[in-house]
Protein backbone atom coordinates (compact mmCIF):
# COMPACT_ATOMS: atom_id res chain seq x y z
CA UNK A 1 0.00 0.00 0.00
CA UNK A 2 1.12 3.33 -0.84
CA UNK A 3 -0.81 6.94 -0.22
CA UNK A 4 -0.31 9.66 -3.16
CA UNK A 5 1.64 12.31 -1.40
CA UNK A 6 0.18 14.99 -3.08
CA UNK A 7 -2.87 14.65 -4.58
CA UNK A 8 -2.56 17.78 -7.03
CA UNK A 9 0.70 16.68 -8.16
CA UNK A 10 -0.87 12.95 -9.08
CA UNK A 11 -3.60 15.24 -11.16
CA UNK A 12 -1.72 17.26 -12.80
CA UNK A 13 0.33 13.96 -13.66
CA UNK A 14 -2.82 12.13 -14.98
CA UNK A 15 -4.10 15.14 -17.24
CA UNK A 16 -0.92 15.34 -18.73
CA UNK A 17 -1.42 11.93 -19.74
CA UNK A 18 -4.67 12.58 -21.11
CA UNK A 19 -3.53 15.50 -23.02
CA UNK A 20 -0.61 13.79 -24.51
CA UNK A 21 -3.16 10.96 -25.25
CA UNK A 22 -5.36 13.74 -26.92
CA UNK A 23 -2.53 15.33 -28.82
CA UNK A 24 -1.87 11.74 -30.45
CA UNK A 25 -3.29 11.81 -34.06
CA UNK A 26 -6.49 9.77 -32.96
CA UNK A 27 -9.07 11.41 -35.08
CA UNK A 28 -12.65 12.03 -33.94
CA UNK A 29 -14.75 8.97 -35.51
CA UNK A 30 -12.06 6.70 -33.68
CA UNK A 31 -12.09 8.30 -30.51
CA UNK A 32 -15.85 7.64 -30.32
CA UNK A 33 -15.27 4.26 -31.22
CA UNK A 34 -12.78 3.33 -28.46
CA UNK A 35 -15.37 5.07 -26.20
CA UNK A 36 -18.35 2.94 -27.23
CA UNK A 37 -15.76 -0.07 -27.03
CA UNK A 38 -14.78 0.52 -23.75
CA UNK A 39 -18.48 1.31 -22.72
CA UNK A 40 -19.39 -2.12 -23.99
CA UNK A 41 -16.75 -4.18 -22.48
CA UNK A 42 -17.65 -2.06 -19.13
CA UNK A 43 -21.24 -3.26 -19.12
CA UNK A 44 -20.63 -6.90 -20.27
CA UNK A 45 -18.33 -6.96 -17.65
CA UNK A 46 -20.36 -5.67 -14.98
CA UNK A 47 -23.34 -7.35 -15.81
CA UNK A 48 -21.73 -10.79 -15.76
CA UNK A 49 -20.11 -9.86 -12.25
CA UNK A 50 -23.79 -8.42 -11.21
CA UNK A 51 -25.11 -12.48 -12.60
CA UNK A 52 -22.39 -14.50 -10.34
CA UNK A 53 -22.96 -12.46 -7.39
CA UNK A 54 -26.86 -12.86 -7.16
CA UNK A 55 -26.44 -16.73 -8.43
CA UNK A 56 -23.87 -17.27 -5.69
CA UNK A 57 -25.93 -15.66 -2.88
CA UNK A 58 -28.80 -18.32 -2.29
CA UNK A 59 -31.93 -18.93 -4.63
CA UNK A 60 -33.65 -15.39 -5.77
CA UNK A 61 -35.97 -14.13 -3.29
CA UNK A 62 -38.18 -15.11 -0.56
CA UNK A 63 -36.11 -16.85 1.96
CA UNK A 64 -37.34 -18.49 4.83
CA UNK A 65 -35.48 -17.79 7.94
CA UNK A 66 -35.78 -19.03 11.41
CA UNK A 67 -32.70 -18.68 13.37
CA UNK A 68 -29.49 -20.16 11.22
CA UNK A 69 -31.80 -22.24 9.50
CA UNK A 70 -32.90 -21.00 5.49
CA UNK A 71 -35.20 -22.38 3.50
CA UNK A 72 -36.69 -21.48 -0.79
CA UNK A 73 -39.91 -22.53 -0.65
CA UNK A 74 -40.57 -20.97 -4.04
CA UNK A 75 -38.13 -23.09 -5.37
CA UNK A 76 -40.56 -26.37 -5.81
CA UNK A 77 -43.50 -24.13 -6.91
CA UNK A 78 -44.11 -23.49 -10.07
CA UNK A 79 -44.19 -19.66 -9.57
CA UNK A 80 -40.31 -19.98 -9.10
CA UNK A 81 -38.22 -16.74 -9.94
CA UNK A 82 -35.72 -16.27 -12.61
CA UNK A 83 -33.19 -16.26 -10.12
CA UNK A 84 -33.94 -19.32 -8.41
CA UNK A 85 -34.28 -20.95 -11.80
CA UNK A 86 -30.72 -20.35 -12.81
CA UNK A 87 -29.07 -21.09 -9.73
CA UNK A 88 -30.80 -24.67 -9.95
CA UNK A 89 -30.23 -24.59 -13.50
CA UNK A 90 -26.30 -24.48 -12.10
CA UNK A 91 -25.89 -26.58 -9.21
CA UNK A 92 -28.14 -29.49 -10.73
CA UNK A 93 -30.66 -29.49 -7.84
CA UNK A 94 -34.50 -31.22 -8.63
CA UNK A 95 -35.91 -29.37 -5.38
CA UNK A 96 -38.84 -30.88 -3.41
CA UNK A 97 -42.51 -30.35 -4.60
CA UNK A 98 -43.90 -27.61 -2.29
CA UNK A 99 -46.64 -30.13 -1.89
CA UNK A 100 -43.91 -32.68 -0.48
CA UNK A 101 -42.37 -30.69 2.19
CA UNK A 102 -39.44 -28.25 2.71
CA UNK A 103 -35.74 -28.10 2.94
CA UNK A 104 -34.11 -26.21 5.66
CA UNK A 105 -30.34 -25.47 5.47
CA UNK A 106 -27.80 -24.41 7.75
CA UNK A 107 -24.86 -22.59 7.05
CA UNK A 108 -24.04 -21.44 10.92
CA UNK A 109 -24.83 -22.70 14.57
CA UNK A 110 -27.54 -20.70 16.54
CA UNK A 111 -24.90 -18.68 17.81
CA UNK A 112 -24.04 -17.27 13.92
CA UNK A 113 -20.31 -18.94 13.30
CA UNK A 114 -19.85 -21.02 10.08
CA UNK A 115 -20.03 -24.47 11.30
CA UNK A 116 -16.80 -26.25 10.36
CA UNK A 117 -15.81 -30.08 10.97
CA UNK A 118 -13.61 -29.78 13.40
CA UNK A 119 -15.59 -28.17 15.80
CA UNK A 120 -17.77 -30.28 17.85
CA UNK A 121 -21.44 -29.35 17.56
CA UNK A 122 -24.64 -30.41 19.62
CA UNK A 123 -28.46 -30.57 18.34
CA UNK A 124 -30.92 -30.23 19.76
CA UNK A 125 -35.06 -30.49 19.45
CA UNK A 126 -37.86 -29.43 18.79
CA UNK A 127 -38.37 -30.10 14.89
CA UNK A 128 -41.42 -28.42 13.57
CA UNK A 129 -44.46 -30.52 13.08
CA UNK A 130 -44.43 -33.16 10.05
CA UNK A 131 -45.08 -36.44 8.92
CA UNK A 132 -41.39 -36.98 8.55
CA UNK A 133 -38.23 -35.67 8.92
CA UNK A 134 -34.71 -36.33 8.39
CA UNK A 135 -31.53 -34.13 9.81
CA UNK A 136 -28.15 -34.53 8.34
CA UNK A 137 -25.04 -33.21 7.35
CA UNK A 138 -23.52 -32.38 3.58
CA UNK A 139 -21.45 -30.82 2.27
CA UNK A 140 -22.21 -26.79 1.32
CA UNK A 141 -22.29 -28.03 -2.56
CA UNK A 142 -24.93 -30.80 -1.33
CA UNK A 143 -22.60 -33.72 -1.93
CA UNK A 144 -22.60 -36.33 1.28
CA UNK A 145 -19.34 -36.26 3.28
CA UNK A 146 -17.66 -39.39 3.45
CA UNK A 147 -17.01 -40.79 7.15
CA UNK A 148 -16.27 -43.91 9.24
CA UNK A 149 -19.72 -44.83 10.04
CA UNK A 150 -21.20 -44.46 6.83
CA UNK A 151 -24.72 -42.34 7.68
CA UNK A 152 -25.22 -39.25 6.87
CA UNK A 153 -28.38 -38.36 8.49
CA UNK A 154 -30.94 -39.50 11.43
CA UNK A 155 -34.86 -39.86 10.19
CA UNK A 156 -37.29 -39.54 12.82
CA UNK A 157 -38.30 -42.89 13.10
CA UNK A 158 -34.89 -43.82 14.07
CA UNK A 159 -32.94 -41.46 16.30
CA UNK A 160 -33.03 -42.15 19.56
CA UNK A 161 -35.63 -39.97 21.62
CA UNK A 162 -34.90 -39.34 25.51
CA UNK A 163 -38.22 -39.76 27.61
CA UNK A 164 -40.70 -36.97 26.35
CA UNK A 165 -39.59 -37.42 22.70
CA UNK A 166 -36.92 -35.00 23.15
CA UNK A 167 -33.19 -35.90 21.58
CA UNK A 168 -29.65 -34.46 20.63
CA UNK A 169 -27.24 -35.40 17.54
CA UNK A 170 -23.84 -34.94 18.39
CA UNK A 171 -21.78 -34.07 15.57
CA UNK A 172 -18.36 -34.71 16.01
CA UNK A 173 -15.60 -36.45 14.53
CA UNK A 174 -14.69 -38.65 17.20
CA UNK A 175 -17.24 -41.17 18.05
CA UNK A 176 -20.12 -40.41 20.58
CA UNK A 177 -22.94 -42.00 22.72
CA UNK A 178 -25.89 -41.66 21.46
CA UNK A 179 -27.14 -40.25 17.55
CA UNK A 180 -23.71 -39.13 16.34
CA UNK A 181 -23.04 -37.92 13.06
CA UNK A 182 -19.57 -37.32 11.87
CA UNK A 183 -18.62 -34.78 9.36
CA UNK A 184 -15.32 -37.29 8.67
CA UNK A 185 -12.39 -34.98 6.95
CA UNK A 186 -14.83 -32.07 5.69
CA UNK A 187 -13.84 -28.85 6.35
CA UNK A 188 -16.98 -26.65 6.28
CA UNK A 189 -20.00 -28.91 6.77
CA UNK A 190 -23.88 -27.24 6.51
CA UNK A 191 -26.90 -29.40 8.50
CA UNK A 192 -29.77 -29.95 6.20
CA UNK A 193 -33.15 -30.29 7.51
CA UNK A 194 -35.55 -31.92 5.44
CA UNK A 195 -39.47 -31.87 6.95
CA UNK A 196 -41.96 -33.58 4.92
CA UNK A 197 -45.78 -32.95 4.15
CA UNK A 198 -45.13 -30.22 6.78
CA UNK A 199 -47.97 -27.37 7.66
CA UNK A 200 -45.55 -24.97 8.26
CA UNK A 201 -46.90 -21.46 7.36
CA UNK A 202 -44.36 -19.64 4.97
CA UNK A 203 -45.79 -16.20 5.30
CA UNK A 204 -45.51 -16.14 9.43
CA UNK A 205 -42.41 -15.29 11.52
CA UNK A 206 -41.42 -18.22 13.01
CA UNK A 207 -39.57 -18.50 16.31
CA UNK A 208 -36.39 -20.37 15.68
CA UNK A 209 -36.91 -22.07 19.57
CA UNK A 210 -39.49 -23.94 17.11
CA UNK A 211 -36.36 -25.42 15.10
CA UNK A 212 -33.26 -27.44 16.03
CA UNK A 213 -31.15 -25.50 17.85
CA UNK A 214 -26.74 -25.93 16.53
CA UNK A 215 -24.67 -25.46 19.92
CA UNK A 216 -20.86 -25.33 19.74
CA UNK A 217 -19.51 -27.39 22.45
CA UNK A 218 -15.61 -27.78 21.44
CA UNK A 219 -13.24 -26.43 19.09
CA UNK A 220 -9.77 -28.19 18.74
CA UNK B 1 -11.65 21.20 -20.27
CA UNK B 2 -12.90 21.63 -16.21
CA UNK B 3 -13.80 18.35 -14.78
CA UNK B 4 -17.35 19.63 -15.19
CA UNK B 5 -16.64 19.05 -18.90
CA UNK B 6 -15.14 16.31 -18.81
CA UNK B 7 -17.63 14.08 -16.67
CA UNK B 8 -20.21 15.60 -19.18
CA UNK B 9 -18.44 14.02 -21.60
CA UNK B 10 -18.21 10.50 -19.96
CA UNK B 11 -21.55 10.32 -18.77
CA UNK B 12 -23.52 9.43 -21.55
CA UNK B 13 -20.76 6.68 -22.26
CA UNK B 14 -21.01 5.54 -18.23
CA UNK B 15 -24.71 5.36 -18.31
CA UNK B 16 -24.75 3.07 -21.66
CA UNK B 17 -22.55 1.01 -20.11
CA UNK B 18 -25.15 0.83 -17.15
CA UNK B 19 -27.49 -0.28 -19.59
CA UNK B 20 -25.34 -3.04 -21.08
CA UNK B 21 -24.60 -4.37 -18.15
CA UNK B 22 -28.60 -4.83 -16.90
CA UNK B 23 -29.66 -5.79 -20.50
CA UNK B 24 -26.36 -8.68 -19.70
CA UNK B 25 -27.58 -9.55 -16.35
CA UNK B 26 -31.32 -10.21 -16.88
CA UNK B 27 -30.46 -12.26 -20.79
CA UNK B 28 -27.76 -14.27 -19.14
CA UNK B 29 -29.86 -14.78 -15.72
CA UNK B 30 -33.03 -15.58 -18.33
CA UNK B 31 -30.88 -18.31 -20.39
CA UNK B 32 -29.00 -20.03 -17.57
CA UNK B 33 -31.51 -22.88 -17.92
CA UNK B 34 -31.27 -23.40 -20.97
CA UNK B 35 -27.52 -23.14 -21.50
CA UNK B 36 -26.67 -24.81 -18.51
CA UNK B 37 -25.52 -28.70 -19.62
CA UNK B 38 -25.09 -30.04 -16.16
CA UNK B 39 -28.25 -29.54 -14.86
CA UNK B 40 -30.83 -32.09 -13.26
CA UNK B 41 -32.48 -33.03 -16.66
CA UNK B 42 -28.94 -33.93 -18.07
CA UNK B 43 -27.59 -35.38 -15.15
CA UNK B 44 -30.81 -37.65 -15.02
CA UNK B 45 -30.84 -38.45 -19.08
CA UNK B 46 -27.31 -39.95 -18.53
CA UNK B 47 -27.73 -41.64 -15.17
CA UNK B 48 -31.29 -43.43 -16.63
CA UNK B 49 -29.07 -44.91 -19.31
CA UNK B 50 -26.77 -46.30 -17.14
CA UNK B 51 -29.49 -47.44 -14.31
CA UNK B 52 -31.38 -50.37 -13.85
CA UNK B 53 -34.49 -50.56 -15.56
CA UNK B 54 -37.78 -52.20 -13.34
CA UNK B 55 -40.60 -53.65 -15.32
CA UNK B 56 -42.62 -50.70 -15.11
CA UNK B 57 -40.16 -48.41 -17.50
CA UNK B 58 -39.06 -46.65 -14.05
CA UNK B 59 -34.92 -45.70 -13.79
CA UNK B 60 -33.48 -46.80 -10.41
CA UNK B 61 -31.05 -45.01 -8.96
CA UNK B 62 -28.33 -46.24 -6.77
CA UNK B 63 -28.32 -45.76 -3.10
CA UNK B 64 -26.76 -42.30 -2.26
CA UNK B 65 -22.92 -42.71 -1.20
CA UNK B 66 -20.03 -39.86 -1.31
CA UNK B 67 -18.58 -38.95 -4.50
CA UNK B 68 -21.21 -40.99 -6.30
CA UNK B 69 -24.75 -38.88 -5.87
CA UNK B 70 -26.60 -37.71 -9.11
CA UNK B 71 -27.90 -34.36 -7.43
CA UNK B 72 -27.23 -32.57 -4.63
CA UNK B 73 -28.79 -32.11 -1.81
CA UNK B 74 -30.87 -35.28 -2.33
CA UNK B 75 -31.69 -37.07 1.45
CA UNK B 76 -29.72 -40.36 1.99
CA UNK B 77 -33.15 -41.68 3.66
CA UNK B 78 -34.74 -41.76 0.02
CA UNK B 79 -34.83 -44.95 -2.70
CA UNK B 80 -35.41 -43.21 -5.35
CA UNK B 81 -36.34 -43.62 -8.95
CA UNK B 82 -36.90 -41.17 -12.46
CA UNK B 83 -39.05 -41.64 -15.50
CA UNK B 84 -37.29 -39.18 -17.68
CA UNK B 85 -39.72 -38.19 -20.66
CA UNK B 86 -40.03 -36.58 -24.26
CA UNK B 87 -43.92 -35.40 -25.02
CA UNK B 88 -43.21 -35.54 -28.82
CA UNK B 89 -43.07 -39.34 -28.53
CA UNK B 90 -46.09 -39.39 -26.41
CA UNK B 91 -48.37 -38.94 -23.32
CA UNK B 92 -46.66 -40.10 -20.00
CA UNK B 93 -48.70 -42.31 -17.59
CA UNK B 94 -47.80 -42.75 -13.99
CA UNK B 95 -49.37 -45.13 -11.55
CA UNK B 96 -48.81 -46.70 -9.01
CA UNK B 97 -50.37 -47.60 -5.75
CA UNK B 98 -50.09 -45.81 -2.40
CA UNK B 99 -50.99 -47.81 0.49
CA UNK B 100 -48.09 -47.70 2.23
CA UNK B 101 -47.71 -46.20 5.69
CA UNK B 102 -44.12 -44.46 4.32
CA UNK B 103 -44.18 -41.47 2.51
CA UNK B 104 -44.23 -41.81 -0.92
CA UNK B 105 -43.43 -38.19 -3.40
CA UNK B 106 -43.71 -37.72 -7.11
CA UNK B 107 -42.32 -34.20 -7.93
CA UNK B 108 -42.89 -33.31 -11.86
CA UNK B 109 -39.80 -31.01 -13.64
CA UNK B 110 -39.54 -29.44 -17.03
CA UNK B 111 -38.70 -26.59 -17.85
CA UNK B 112 -36.55 -25.62 -15.02
CA UNK B 113 -39.35 -25.65 -12.67
CA UNK B 114 -41.52 -28.09 -10.85
CA UNK B 115 -44.67 -27.75 -12.28
CA UNK B 116 -46.44 -30.57 -10.00
CA UNK B 117 -46.44 -32.62 -7.13
CA UNK B 118 -47.14 -34.81 -4.52
CA UNK B 119 -47.57 -37.54 -2.27
CA UNK B 120 -48.96 -40.56 -1.71
CA UNK B 121 -51.15 -38.49 0.87
CA UNK B 122 -53.07 -36.90 -2.05
CA UNK B 123 -53.40 -39.77 -4.28
CA UNK B 124 -57.13 -40.49 -4.75
CA UNK B 125 -58.75 -43.62 -3.48
CA UNK B 126 -54.93 -45.07 -2.53
CA UNK B 127 -54.04 -44.99 -6.25
CA UNK B 128 -51.67 -42.89 -8.14
CA UNK B 129 -52.88 -42.17 -11.75
CA UNK B 130 -51.39 -39.29 -13.40
CA UNK B 131 -51.02 -38.43 -17.23
CA UNK B 132 -48.44 -36.00 -18.26
CA UNK B 133 -49.11 -34.11 -21.93
CA UNK B 134 -48.56 -30.64 -23.72
CA UNK B 135 -51.44 -28.67 -24.04
CA UNK B 136 -52.83 -30.05 -27.28
CA UNK B 137 -52.29 -33.79 -25.73
CA UNK B 138 -54.27 -33.10 -22.69
CA UNK B 139 -56.63 -31.14 -24.50
CA UNK B 140 -57.04 -34.01 -27.17
CA UNK B 141 -57.75 -36.58 -24.10
CA UNK B 142 -60.14 -34.73 -22.84
CA UNK B 143 -62.18 -34.24 -26.05
CA UNK B 144 -62.38 -38.10 -25.85
CA UNK B 145 -63.98 -38.44 -22.69
CA UNK B 146 -66.93 -36.78 -23.36
CA UNK B 147 -69.73 -38.73 -21.87
CA UNK B 148 -67.34 -41.67 -21.03
CA UNK B 149 -66.94 -43.21 -17.60
CA UNK B 150 -65.97 -40.64 -14.83
CA UNK B 151 -62.69 -40.00 -14.88
CA UNK B 152 -60.12 -41.03 -12.64
CA UNK B 153 -56.72 -39.52 -13.59
CA UNK B 154 -55.04 -36.64 -12.86
CA UNK B 155 -54.39 -34.52 -16.04
CA UNK B 156 -51.28 -32.37 -15.96
CA UNK B 157 -50.01 -29.83 -18.74
CA UNK B 158 -46.15 -29.69 -18.66
CA UNK B 159 -44.90 -26.33 -19.46
CA UNK B 160 -42.05 -28.47 -21.90
CA UNK B 161 -41.79 -31.13 -23.91
CA UNK B 162 -38.40 -32.58 -22.00
CA UNK B 163 -38.69 -33.25 -18.32
CA UNK B 164 -38.67 -35.88 -15.63
CA UNK B 165 -40.67 -36.98 -12.68
CA UNK B 166 -38.72 -38.06 -9.78
CA UNK B 167 -40.25 -40.54 -7.63
CA UNK B 168 -38.93 -40.65 -3.93
CA UNK B 169 -39.47 -43.37 -1.58
CA UNK B 170 -39.03 -42.58 2.11
CA UNK B 171 -36.70 -45.66 3.93
CA UNK B 172 -37.43 -44.69 7.70
CA UNK B 173 -34.63 -46.64 9.05
CA UNK B 174 -31.28 -47.04 6.80
CA UNK B 175 -32.32 -51.52 6.76
CA UNK B 176 -35.60 -50.24 4.85
CA UNK B 177 -33.73 -49.08 1.22
CA UNK B 178 -34.75 -52.40 0.09
CA UNK B 179 -38.51 -51.82 0.61
CA UNK B 180 -38.39 -48.64 0.00
CA UNK B 181 -36.67 -49.87 -3.37
CA UNK B 182 -39.77 -52.08 -3.99
CA UNK B 183 -42.15 -49.55 -3.32
CA UNK B 184 -40.77 -47.76 -6.72
CA UNK B 185 -40.43 -51.41 -8.45
CA UNK B 186 -44.38 -51.53 -8.29
CA UNK B 187 -44.58 -48.25 -10.31
CA UNK B 188 -45.15 -47.74 -13.79
CA UNK B 189 -44.32 -44.90 -16.43
CA UNK B 190 -45.25 -45.90 -19.76
CA UNK B 191 -45.95 -43.40 -23.32
CA UNK B 192 -49.22 -43.68 -24.77
CA UNK B 193 -50.63 -42.02 -28.05
CA UNK B 194 -52.97 -39.45 -27.46
CA UNK B 195 -56.19 -40.75 -29.10
CA UNK B 196 -57.19 -40.06 -32.99
CA UNK B 197 -59.37 -37.07 -33.44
Amino acid sequence: MFAIADPRAAWSVLRGATKARRAAPLREPFVRYARAFAAMMAGLALGFLATAVSIHSGYGFNALRVGPWTAWPQTGAVDIDPYARAVLARSGEAPLGRDQGLVFVARVDSAGAPLVGRCEYRVTAPVPAARFWTLGLASPAGALLPNPTGRYAYASRDILRREGGGFDIAISRVARPGNWLSPGEARDVVLVLRLYETALDLEARHDPASFPNIVKLACP
Amino acid sequence: MTVKDRFLDLAPWGIAALLIAGVVHIVSILLMPSVATRDAYARLVAVARAAETTSGGIALLAPLAPGAETLPFEDPAMAEGVCVFDLAKGLLRVRGGADGEDLLGLSFHAGGRVFHSMTDRSAIKGKIDIVVGDAGQIEAVEGDDAGAAPVQEVRITAPSRRGFVLIRSFAKRPSDQDRARQRIRAMSCEVFQPPEE
